[in-house]
């Protein structure tokens, strides 16, 4: 058996590479017993289910990668959105608060203002008007009398 | 003696840690001060506003385009507080609370503006000024005014490089009318 086996390695790497195939032909076909044989497939088998493995692990993380990243990219986006969205409302809500604390001073501005303009109104009418009126009300009027003896004096003077 | 030097340690460290929670207190602006809270007599306030420098100038930055004056304004101004009180018909509390701030705030160096006292109308209007420099660092406004509705007390306090003159201008990119 084994110098038929020597014999035919011997003959094939003689040979060139066109006598190969042939010799591939001329291979002699030896009786294998059924536990080697078993154990053969076996070992082609688990070769088979190896290289289907790592196939499967070559090409099954590119699918779930890409979800990952897209749910991801989502998420990111969204909570871009969210932010943005949450700075418009904060940046509404500022504006209004401004507008109405500045209302609330206009208010506060309006009374001082009409309390400074009834002050000084009072204090004005009190110091010039009421003062001219007392005079009024004091001043003797002249008579006809007093007017004529006026009138006879100037006209002597003339 | 070996035991004093531990104990020395953990004084310190504790009056460390009381020193930093406390310093945000002291690094208050001078503009800025305290109105008391009267939400245990007249319940919540009407309008409570904190608004703070980020928020102005955030407000600022968006009004750029339309008046690039107005965000110079707004980004000098450090905060804004408002609080409106409902008075329910009873002015007293609101008009000690007037009268005892006042004390305080002539007795801190600010420069009353206006002081109105409407006896008839039971009215009063406090405007107080703090400056540095002849910068304003703050303004403070204070009205009790019973007309309106059940009565209201409004206070106001304004922190920042303030020109009176130029509020007017926020008023208006703003769409306010002061007056």
């Amino acid at each position: 058996m084994k110098d038929q086996e020597i014999k035919y390695l011997n003959s094939l790497f003689s040979k060139s590479a066109d006598e190969q195939d042939e010799s591939v032909i001329d291979l002699p076909l030896l009786d294998v017993s059924s536990d080697l044989s078993e154990r053969l497939y076996a070992i082609t088998a688990s070769v088979v289910s190896k290289t289907k493995t790592s196939k499967q692990a070559r090409v099954k993380p590119w699918p779930k990668f890409a979800s990952i990243a897209a749910s991801l990219l989502m998420a990111v986006i969204l909570v871009q959105v969210y932010q943005q969205q949450q700075t418009l409302s904060q940046l509404e809500q500022a504006r209004t608060d401004l507008a109405t604390a500045l209302h609330y001073l206009g208010e506060a501005n309006q009374i001082a203002r009409a309390q400074m303009l009834t002050t000084l109104n009072t204090n004005i009418r009190k110091a010039t008007f009421e003062p001219v009126m007392e005079i009024g009300r004091d001043a003797v009027l002249p008579t006809v009398e007093s007017l004529k003896s006026v009138a006879k004096k100037s006209y002597l003077r003339l | 003696m070996k035991n004093f030097k531990p104990i020395l340690r953990l004084v310190i460290s504790i009056s460390v840690v009381i020193f930093m929670s406390t310093a945000p207190a002291y690094a208050k602006n001078a503009g800025q001060i305290d109105f008391a809270d009267l939400s245990s007599h007249y319940g919540e306030p009407k309008v409570e506003i904190n608004l703070s420098s980020g928020l102005m100038k955030m407000v600022g930055s968006f009004a750029k385009s339309e008046d690039p004056d107005v965000a110079k304004i707004l980004s000098n101004l450090e905060f804004i507080k408002v609080r409106v009180y409902d008075l329910k018909g009873n002015v007293d509390k609101a008009t000690a609370t007037i009268d005892s701030v006042s004390k305080k705030l002539r007795a801190e160096q600010w420069k009353t503006l206006v002081t109105v006292n409407n006896n008839e109308k039971n009215q009063k209007v406090r405007i107080f000024s703090k400056s540095t420099n002849d910068v304003i660092d703050g303004i403070v406004v204070m009205v009790v005014s019973p007309q309106k509705e059940a009565g209201e007390a409004v206070f106001i306090n304004i922190v920042g490089e303030i020109d009176p003159n130029k509020i007017a201008k926020i008023a208006g990119t703003l769409n306010v009318d002061i007056n």
